[in-house]
């Protein structure tokens, strides 16, 4: 499996959310988001879903794995 | 919801590495002034206490895969301690002081090192990288 890349720095920006306000938002801590920006986490399919939807876009599209 | 009263989830097993610690102290201070470990059963219920205390953040799934890694961790040296090294010492025969005085190591103090180095390996896997940044 390739390595994690997400998009989640710069749709928190976009809707200049603080990494606090996600992890509220979404029901995890604050060292969660920390860790999948970093691409350090993989997220449940429950939980992607949840920052999809909170973003109005779709898994994919914040979410992507590098398979160089 | 009163924001203000949520604790660090890490600080819950900081506090219980510590009551912990703590408890090994006690016994080890009861055994040896030949006292009853009284003092240590109320350790135990302490750490009962932490972690049915609603003062700590949810658990979220990284925490629970992070526990499930420390207790896993935790487990195999237990065994090891506990099992593996006094049956070891007894078919080898090994008379040596440490090895007499390993295998007759009260397993309560295996028992709470359990507790401690399960608490000390979530710390460490849970522990938020030095170089990223944080926007708070």
């Amino acid at each position: 499996m390739g390595e994690l890349k997400t998009k989640l720095k710069e749709y928190r920006a976009k809707y200049d959310m603080k990494q606090g306000e996600l992890a509220e938002k979404v029901g995890v801590r604050r060292e969660t988001i920390i860790r999948l920006e970093k691409g350090q986490y993989n997220p449940s399919l429950k939980l992607a879903m949840d920052i999809a939807k909170l973003f109005g876009t779709t898994v994919e599209e914040i979410f992507s794995f590098d398979d160089d | 919801m009163n924001k203000a009263k949520v604790m660090n989830y890490r600080m819950k097993h900081v506090l219980i590495i510590l009551l912990a610690l703590w408890a090994i102290g006690m016994l080890i201070v009861a055994r040896f002034q030949k006292v009853s470990p009284g003092q240590a059963v109320f350790e135990f219920l302490t750490l009962g206490a932490v972690h049915i205390a609603d003062k700590f953040e949810k658990k979220d799934e990284l925490v629970l895969e992070n526990l499930r890694k420390a207790t896993s961790a935790a487990f195999v040296v237990f065994v090891i301690a506990v099992l593996a090294v006094p049956i070891f010492c007894r078919i080898a025969g090994i008379e040596t002081l440490i090895a007499q005085r390993w295998v007759d190591i009260p397993y309560i103090y295996c028992a709470f090192g359990a507790v401690i180095l399960r608490s000390a390996v979530f710390l460490i896997l849970d522990r938020t990288p030095k170089n990223c940044v944080e926007d708070e």
